[in-house]
């Protein structure tokens, strides 16, 4: 039906208002290489890099609720696979792209399989991938292989889009992420509305036991998120890489990147669409605001990690569901609901501390 | 003067409404019991008038001062005690441990010893237990050591959750006279099961509760002949031993 | 020979210090179940206090350390008073989320006051080391770990053999059972909270003079506690005190054979494992049966 005519698909204010802001967004982001120096452009990718890393976290982290830390894994096995690969060995850097994404995908796959099958709690999922990454990390500062404590250069003197590199403007690049973006949020989209599997995360997320109960078959479907998570964001990782032109354990496997993947989909709205990519966009904003401010770079990234912390801690604290839950209930408010709403999914809160039952 | 007074009492368990405006009133030094099918919302109605659940009420007030906006912990100090349903003992601490612990916040340090050593005699199979861990005792150990636990503090008002869940039937018996020994005593008790003969055995009056909702109330002995009893409840109910959640 | 004698004194007073940070960590857990991922950053704080005092002497350091602890103590009670506590019947991962985020706020807040890295204070103590049967250790790290020893004793003392202590593992063991029996369960985890805090800004204190600080290391030390924590199981606190002695000899012993970051990431590698096969911890067996003889509890103290 839907397939029929899109059209019937804006039949609520909010989703008129929706189709609008993401035309006019799409347009911009096309148009923006034209509109600024090359700079701005290279913090354009930088801010789409962002939003590629929030959104891929958040297919397992926020739709499944798997809150993962070896994401920063699959962020370095991209960066890695294609340090290794094309810079040591001449390998076209698409097909690096394509090794650092498997070998994600089936580390994912393996990690959500054996954290279910122990029966791991998500507190100790948080802690176990956490140590995970940290081991990641060692083995890759002692290993000459992974560059050790010197980290991988850049080799290489081929440019354009068969070789994922442009030295000098950086336009490459963010075309390349924004088609990536588009791809993946379509494709995520679809698979979440369309096929069996992407309908049964969110009851996975709600109650894995009542979901398992409905026939889902849950730490199949699990194991296949995370694989798909970590997959994707494994392409972040390899893009990155191509555009700093050096990658180190310090770079690309370090925690803050898993917490900000973390955060910032948590920020836009864990489980939503369009969150992890509009806080990913804005985190980047704010970044390049503080830059103009003068503040040494240094401190850029303290203030933005700050800010972060500060916003995520508010966030949860008063019980908001990030920015996109904010945007829906703002656009019905103004526009009106259009028809009667749908339950809401979230459980009641219950005020009280004290009931150890109902928590 | 009334101890417990309910009245248009409504509890919520998660999304859903468990207990639809119920009252109830026990006054002082009354044994009133409390029966319902497996479900019916009993553990709701405590759970909701020591304030773990989320409440509405018109009037929810214990010896004449109201509880409403009072935190569980106090109510549990103002001498309104439950002896919950599945005991929530702590089950690394000892028979002792537990028993003083009952006594830790509400009671009176200096009769704590004295108190304790009447838990002992009126149930001597704690005092022999005194130093073994409350999680490795049986059944009917623990049902005990939850009852001596809510009777350290010298409680007003003792509420037993179906204090005969799960237990032998012999056991059930000698946990039932204590709790007559108890209300004898003066201190007012509201009982809850789903085990009628036992409960009326024991109460003056009673309450029937039903999908949330209060379908019978009135003294037991009329209740025991009432049309309600005999036509559904005791047929299905009163069979005893089925578990409840 | 005496080389594996230095080391093994050296890990034993280290061990001694993962000891005290891990059962702030241990009580929190135990107590609220919140897995607490500022806690390093809890040490961080008691580091940088002392740092700032400035102390010039032995008194003065000891005084700053203990205005240290206080104001860890005072940031973790607030912590959990204005941002944790409201989430805890929620359900949900929010104190997780919550306490993380928090740590890469205080290591960022560090980051911007201190940029420098391994910052130190000179010997706050009124000897230089003490050499015996060809072992010498320096004077801050023997009395750092006599002081955790003693701090951990009298924190045992206070939760096996006190009245307030009797509570905090009421509350652990059964939350209900707690509110049950009267207990203010909300005063409880703030106070446990508080206490963990404090105990953790402690150990910052007494190993500023052994370990330089930089805002880094805050993560480092949480997951060690996290490593004490689980491996110690959550069984005894003794548990939490055996797996913290044992991390500083292993940590020790290690370097002997492995580089560096290589040994981190297998110690990391193997706790990954830990988490997997035993997340109630190692230790718990072995531990549960050094329980105090006598615990019956004192009624009438406080
Ligand atoms: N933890 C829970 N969450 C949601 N509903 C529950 C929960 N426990 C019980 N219920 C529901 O609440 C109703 C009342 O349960 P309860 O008060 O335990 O009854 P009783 O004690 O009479 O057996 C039942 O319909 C039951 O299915
Ligand atoms: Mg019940």
């Amino acid at each position: 039906m839907t397939l029929r005519n899109p059209l019937r698909y804006l039949d609520t204010p909010l989703r008129r208002v929706n189709a609008v802001v993401v035309t006019v967004a799409l347009l911009f982001a096309l148009v923006y290489p034209y509109l600024v120096p090359p700079p701005m452009v290279g913090v354009g990718f930088v801010a789409l890099l962002y939003a590629l890393r929030n959104f891929t976290w958040n297919i397992a982290g926020g739709y499944v609720g798997q809150l993962s830390l070896s994401h920063i894994v699959a962020f370095g096995t991209g960066a890695f696979s294609v340090a290794v690969l094309t810079w040591r060995h001449e390998v076209n850097a698409w097909i690096a792209l394509v090794v650092g994404v498997l070998i994600s995908a089936v580390v994912g796959f393996l990690i959500s399989l054996l954290m279910s099958r122990f029966g791991v709690n998500a507190f100790f999922l948080a802690l176990g991938t956490l140590a995970l990454s940290l081991a990641a990390a060692g083995v890759a500062a002692s290993w000459t292989f992974l560059g050790d404590t010197n980290g991988i250069s850049y080799s290489g003197s081929e440019e354009g889009f068969a070789h994922l590199m442009w030295y000098i403007d950086p336009s490459g690049f963010y075309y390349t992420t924004l088609g990536f973006l588009v791809v993946i949020t379509i494709g995520i989209a679809a698979l979440m509305r369309f096929t069996h599997f992407g309908r049964s995360l969110p009851f996975i997320r709600e109650d894995p036991v009542i979901a398992a109960s409905m026939g889902i078959k849950v730490v199949r479907n699990q194991a296949l998120a995370m694989a798909l998570s970590m997959g994707l964001t494994s392409i972040a990782g390899t893009l990155i890489a191509q555009y700093v032109q050096i990658v180190s354990y310090e770079s690309v496997l370090t925690v803050e990147i898993g917490v900000a993947m973390m955060v910032g989909s948590i920020i836009g709205g864990a489980g939503t669409l369009a969150g992890p990519i509009v806080a990913g966009i804005g985190i980047a904003v704010l970044e390049e605001f503080l830059r103009s401010f003068a503040v040494s770079s240094a401190n850029v990234s303290s203030y933005t990690q700050i800010a972060y912390a500060v916003v995520v801690i508010l966030l949860l604290r008063f019980g908001t569901g990030g920015i996109m839950p904010l945007w829906e209930a703002g656009v019905r408010r103004v526009f009106g609901t259009g028809r009667k709403p749908v339950a809401p999914a979230a459980a009641e809160p219950v005020g009280e501390l004290v009931d150890g039952r109902v928590g | 003067m009334t101890t417990l007074e309910i009245e248009g009492l409504t509890v919520k368990r998660g999304r859903s409404e468990v207990l639809h405006q119920v009252d109830l009133v026990v006054r002082e030094g009354e044994c009133v019991c409390l029966v319902g099918s497996n479900g019916a919302g009993k553990t709701s109605l405590i759970e909701g008038v020591l304030g773990l659940l989320p409440t509405k009420a018109k009037t929810l007030s214990f010896q004449g001062e109201s509880l409403l906006g009072v935190r569980p912990w106090d109510r549990v100090r103002r001498g309104l005690v439950v002896v919950p349903q599945n005991r929530d003992l702590f089950a690394g601490m000892t028979v002792e441990e537990n028993l003083r612990l009952g006594a830790i916040a509400a009671g009176d340090r200096t009769t704590a010893d004295t108190v304790l050593a009447e838990i002992y005699e009126l149930f001597p199979r704690l005092a022999e237990r005194a130093e073994q861990l409350a999680g490795t005792l049986s059944g009917g150990e623990r049902s005990m050591l939850a009852i001596g636990r809510g009777l350290m503090s010298r409680p007003k008002m003792l509420v037993f959750d179906e204090p005969s869940l799960g237990l032998a039937p012999l056991v059930v018996t000698s946990i039932m006279r204590t709790i007559a020994r108890i209300n004898e005593r003066g201190t007012t008790v509201l009982l809850v099961e789903q085990n009628v003969h036992q409960a009326f055995a024991l109460a003056s009056r009673a309450y029937v509760l039903e999908n949330g909702v209060i379908a019978g109330e009135g003294p037991t002995d009329e209740l025991a002949d009432s049309e309600l009893m005999r036509r559904g409840y005791l047929g299905s109910a009163a069979t005893g031993g089925v578990v409840t959640t | 020979m005496s080389t594996v004698l230095q080391l093994a004194s050296t890990g034993l007073l280290q061990g001694l210090i993962y000891s005290l940070i891990g059962i702030g960590l241990y009580l929190v857990f135990t107590v609220m179940r919140v897995v607490n991922f500022a806690h390093g950053y809890f040490v961080l704080i008691g580091m940088y206090g002392v740092l700032s005092l400035e102390p010039k002497g032995f008194f003065p350091f000891l005084g700053a350390v203990v205005v240290a602890a206080l104001g860890g103590a005072l940031v973790g009670y607030l912590v959990q008073r204005l941002l944790l506590e409201s989430g805890l019947a929620k359900g949900g991962h929010s104190q997780l989320v919550i306490t993380l985020s928090l740590g890469i706020a205080i290591q960022y807040l560090f980051q911007v006051l201190h940029p420098e890295p391994f910052e130190t204070i000179p010997n706050p103590y009124p000897f230089e080391a003490f050499t015996s049967s060809g072992v010498t250790i320096s004077a801050p790290r023997m009395a750092a770990g006599v002081l955790s020893l003693v701090l951990v004793l009298a924190v045992s003392f206070l939760v096996y053999r006190t009245r307030i202590g009797t509570i905090i593992r009421g509350c652990s063991e059964s939350l209900n059972g707690a509110i049950h029996v009267g207990i203010n369960v909300r005063r409880v985890y703030r106070l446990t909270f508080a206490l963990g805090c404090g105990l953790a800004a402690v150990a910052g204190g007494l190993l500023l003079p052994i370990q330089p600080v930089s805002p880094a290391l805050g993560l480092e030390l949480t997951i060690k506690a996290f490593i004490v924590v689980v491996i110690g199981g959550a069984g005894s606190l003794w548990g939490t005190v055996a797996a913290g002695v044992l991390l500083g000899l292993a940590e020790a012993l290690g370097s002997l054979y492995a580089p560096g970051t290589f040994a981190t990431a297998l110690v990391y590698g193997l706790f990954f494992l830990v988490i997997l096969v035993r997340p109630q911890g190692l230790v718990v067996r072995a531990a549960s049966r050094i329980k105090p003889a006598e615990t019956s509890t004192k009624v009438g103290v406080g």
